[in-house]
């Protein structure tokens, strides 16, 4: 009807206006100094290593996101992998006790292999961001921010001399602020700090449990009191190895892992001096010292990246406190993408076919190796709680 | 601008209202119209540039170096043609289903439940359908828990529609099973009210004078005087800390590639053992070892700078300690045998299986709920599947560029000028569903404000990026048969998403609208605020704001990508596909608060 169109034009009259309203003149001299502002770039870059040549196109965006995240799940690189297959496909385990020692088995599927899980990175109740207070009458956002995101895809020539697409990631130049997930499969760099102390390892080893000879109890009677740190990785569940068994020599790391804690051999480091006790605890079956190394990805369920806002100097910049090099790819072959964490032996990040997710140490301002996580070797077995990421509720909405 | 062909059959058609008769209203009329709107549809149409140039300058890399950008084609078309090889004509819209553009007053129906009755919208919206086999949304679904990943013909041959349907009732039935037996667990101990007794029991230890949250603020304040001892340090001694950790990395960084030049017998950290007067040691290990000493020196400099705040670590790892004793200590286990850790994640599951009803023991809107609904679409297009019916044909959308780039060398550092071209092809492609509003508000400062709702859905059978050069590009002059072998060349390489479902929801009405403005400096602020309670006139009550916060969860939209398969170049006739990087799922997606401003990179 006439009505329409009339009401229509009308309210298009409005709307183009109201905008209008709030717009101020420039002066002349202001309008000079505006150019067309860049928050699009290009990088191209090649590098070559053993002989292969990738060539890399980087688009950087000049944006500056804050957000409070929800997703019900991310899944990727969802395709067939099989346990023993070669490429280091962590098997799914179940963990019990015997009463003293941990027990542990696989599990199997309907055709009775053993399983895996379905995708090389699962994420359920994925949030970026939090809510402080969310029971209160008051919450509010706890903003997760993004400063120059980039995406990027690397191409490498087939076998026709023909140029192809080989991988593709998603990262950000410097992020800040919560990550929470229940981590049902990942696959790539999960690095994270433990920290712990010779008190706590004493205790564990000698007096509530008896696992230290007489020697070694002696020896970490004498360092009761001092400092004692290890990085830990994502690791295969049953064997506590970096690797899971059957994986070839040419796989750089496992995938689909649901564990992660100090791999077998891998031992704490502390203040020159105490170095004689390392052996003691050195990590083997998944226990260091009679303490459990081994932990399900899933109890870590929210990671701050980079400085939280109560231990950041007064007046620090983002630029300061946020972290760097995390990205999330997905290739069809070994690509090796730049390391972009900002450390001083940053080189490359080997990733292989499939899906890798990056949440690696990296270097803050004063060039400092930072983890974005930290956890205490003893306490650090009940996880990491989640953040509030919903109102009256931790996740689910 | 080169030439520019425009191949447009266009049949304009206008809802039959609309120009049925002109005529003055009064302000009566006036009042009470709610704006029926103008329809259109783009039949029979077909568009392409066919050989038009666009440059597009004015883009930089990182170090302010200028690159160019060609736009070398553009098309749409009808679905089947080929990299756009072949004019085939689609329909965008039709005289049953088609574009409509109007006035729309708040409230006026379910669909605009989330706008207060005084906002007048103006909408644009794309064809919709009720048939949820036409719906692509709905069909997306159907075909992600059928399998499929290129439109009917992914889903194998002799496979039923109701395959699907099959598929989210074994998911259902694993929700249901797993809300039994958290159910049992709690049900022991707490009788009829499990789930609201646990979450009560699991908020309450979270909250300000709860066991967790206190001892959480114990363990910041750690940290906060760990972190402050450490800068403490670093003002005192500018730049050595970060130095001795520079020198560690260097020295770790100088043993693996020594190691890597012996034959790696012993462990990276472990010395080969050289005998007594060292002489059972190639002259690489022997380098090794000395580099082992080296990075273990190294080490132990910045294990002595860190003793500095020993105090301090050990006083945060005695506070974290506390806090693995509250939640898996002996002490945390409960009548129901678990720890505290493991019922409040089994209270968080509670809510992710019923949603909010869980707080008043139902199980209403949770998961479980949600793909109940789920179920009945996927089974409605089973049946229409099963019964012959077919989806209409989409669109296909291609682009193609060239740029010219400087490009870095990253072994040798050498700079070259490189070109390079990209093609994105869209096969397949469906629009429905998608609309936009735009309405106005007075701002914060009383003036008018421009705010919006977008729903973006975006449907492709396949989208193909491919990078293939001028091996590629299809010239005016090329006979059909090398047509036919460019495009051959051009999809055995793409990069291809197959099923691909882009569905973004931003904004939710008066409750979370989005607002675009652009700075005087010449950047843009884009902003969706966190859902504004105080616009409801109700008292601010925690359980005012929850019910506030627990509507705009049941019913504010969500977003999904959704990609059925990744596939790299084709897939070879035998043998293992390695180019299949399987499917990739950001499902439920929704931003609850959301702010981008743009900044110059340069």
């Amino acid at each position: 009807m006439g009505s329409t169109i009339r009401v229509l034009l009308c309210l298009i009259v409005i709307f183009l206006s109201s905008p209008l309203l709030a717009l101020e003149l420039l002066q002349d001299r202001e309008l000079a100094e505006v150019t067309g502002q860049a928050f699009v770039s290009v990088d191209s870059s090649s590098y070559s290593e053993g002989g292969e040549t990738w060539d890399f196109r980087r688009i950087n965006l000049g944006l500056d996101i804050q957000t409070l995240l929800t997703a019900d799940e991310l899944v990727v690189g969802e395709f067939e992998r099989s346990f023993r297959d070669g490429d280091g496909t962590a098997p799914m385990v179940v963990e019990g006790s015997d009463g003293s020692t941990r027990t542990v088995d696989y599990i199997y599927d309907e055709n009775g292999d053993v399983a895996v899980p379905s995708a090389d990175l699962i994420l359920e109740n994925f949030a970026l961001g939090a809510v402080k207070d969310p029971y209160s009458a008051n919450p509010e956002v706890d903003p997760f921010r993004i400063r120059a995101p980039y995406i990027e895809l690397a191409y490498q020539d087939n076998d026709q001399g023909i140029r192809q697409v080989v991988g593709f990631r998603m990262g950000f130049g410097r992020a800040q602020g919560y990550l929470s997930a229940d981590l049902l499969s990942v696959t790539g760099n999960f690095e994270a700090h433990v920290v712990g102390n010779g008190t706590d390892a004493y205790r564990s080893a000698c007096v509530d449990g008896n696992s230290g000879s007489w020697d070694q109890c002696l020896l970490l009677a004498a360092v009761q009191g001092s400092v004692i740190y290890s990085p830990i990785e994502l690791l295969d569940g049953y064997t506590g190895n970096a690797l899971p068994e059957g994986t070839n020599e040419d796989a750089g790391y496992i995938k689909r892992a649901t564990w992660a804690g100090v791999p077998t051999g891998g031992n704490f480091s502390t203040s020159s001096w105490l170095s004689g006790i390392l052996p003691l605890l050195t990590a083997k079956n998944c226990e260091i010292s009679g303490v459990k190394s081994c932990l399900k990805t899933g109890i870590y369920q929210s990671i701050y990246l980079g400085l939280p806002e109560d231990q950041r100097p007064e007046g620090a910049t983002f630029e300061e406190t946020s972290a760097r090099g995390m990205f999330v790819s997905l290739q069809s072959q070994d690509v090796p993408w730049e390391d972009l964490s900002g450390l001083s032996n940053a080189g490359r990040v080997y990733t292989e076919r499939g899906a890798f997710f990056n949440s690696a140490a990296y270097a803050d301002a004063a060039g400092n190796r930072r983890y974005p996580l930290t956890l205490d070797l003893y306490g650090g077995l009940a996880g990491k709680p989640r953040v509030a990421t919903c109102v009256g509720r931790v996740k689910g909405c | 601008m080169g030439r520019f062909i425009l191949v447009l059959f266009v049949s304009l058609i206008f809802h039959s209202h609309t120009f049925a008769e002109l005529r003055s209203l009064s302000e009566v009329e006036m009042s009470e119209a709610t704006g029926e709107g103008l329809g259109f549809a783009f039949e029979d149409f077909a568009f392409s540039t066919d050989g038009a140039v666009a440059t597009v300058t004015g883009f930089e890399n990182s170090n302010n170096e200028e690159i160019t950008a060609e736009w070398r084609q553009f098309y749409i078309y009808g679905e089947g043609s080929q990299y756009g090889t072949k004019p085939v004509t689609t329909d965008i819209g039709s005289y049953l289903h088609p574009w409509v553009f109007r006035t729309v007053r708040g409230g006026s129906s379910p669909e605009y439940a989330a706008f207060e009755a005084d906002t007048a919208l103006l909408e644009l919206k794309a064809d919709s359908y009720e048939n949820p086999l036409q719906d692509s949304a709905s069909f997306i679904l159907h075909n992600r828990y059928q399998g499929c990943i290129w439109g009917h013909n992914g889903c194998g041959e002799g496979a039923s529609p109701f395959d699907a349907v099959t598929a989210v009732d074994n998911q259902i039935g694993e929700y249901n099973a797993e809300y039994s037996n958290l159910l049992n667990t709690y049900s022991a101990v707490y009788g009829s009210q499990a789930s609201s007794s646990l979450i009560n029991e699991t908020e309450a230890v979270q909250t300000p004078g709860g066991v967790v949250y206190e001892q959480q603020l114990v363990i910041e304040s750690r940290r906060a005087e760990l972190e402050s001892a450490i800068r403490s340090y670093e003002n005192d001694n500018p730049g050595v800390y970060a130095a001795a950790q520079q020198t560690a990395g260097a020295e770790y960084q100088e043993a693996i590639d020594l190691y890597e030049q012996t034959d790696q017998s012993v462990s990276l950290g472990d010395k080969y053992s050289c005998g007594l007067f060292g002489t059972s040691c190639t002259q690489e290990e022997r380098a090794y070892n000395n580099q082992i000493d080296d990075w273990a020196d190294a080490q132990d400099a910045v294990g002595d700078i860190e003793s500095n705040w020993k105090d301090e670590t050990l006083a945060l790892s005695a506070a974290n300690g506390e806090l693995g004793d509250i939640l898996i200590g002996e002490d945390s286990i409960d009548e129901t045998g678990k720890t505290l850790a493991q019922r409040i994640a089994d209270a968080d599951r509670f809510q992710v299986l019923c949603g909010d009803s869980a707080t008043s023991d139902d199980c209403e809107n949770g998961l479980i709920s949600r793909r109940g609904e789920e179920r009945g679409t996927i089974n409605d297009i089973a049946i229409a599947i099963d019964g012959g019916q077919i989806r209409r044909q989409g669109m296909d959308i291609g682009s193609r560029f060239k740029f010219e780039l400087v490009n870095e060398n990253k072994n040798t550092g050498e700079i070259t000028r490189v070109d390079d071209f990209l093609s994105f092809e869209l096969r397949g492609v469906y629009l429905d569903g998608a609309y936009m509003r735009l309405w106005s508000r007075p701002d914060e400062s009383g003036l008018s404000e421009l705010q919006g709702e977008l729903s973006l859905r975006f449907f492709a059978k396949e989208y193909a990026i491919s990078s293939c050069g001028v091996e590629c590009e299809i010239l005016p002059d090329d006979s059909p048969e090398t047509i036919q072998d460019k495009v051959l060349l051009r999809d055995s390489t793409a990069l291809k998403l197959n099923n691909y479902l882009y569905d973004l929801n931003l904004g939710y009405g008066d409750i979370q609208p989005m607002t675009f403005q652009v700075t005087s400096d010449g950047n843009f602020l884009f902003e969706m605020d966190m859902p504004d309670f105080d616009r409801t006139g109700l008292p601010r009550t925690v359980e005012n704001v929850r019910a506030f916060f627990n509507d705009y969860y049941d019913n504010a939209p969500k977003s999904n990508l959704i990609i059925g398969q990744v596939q790299i170049g084709s897939v070879p006739e035998s043998g293992p596909n390695y180019g299949d990087l399987g499917g990739v799922r950001a499902v439920g997606l929704r931003a609850q608060y959301l702010r981008i401003e743009s900044f110059d990179l340069n």
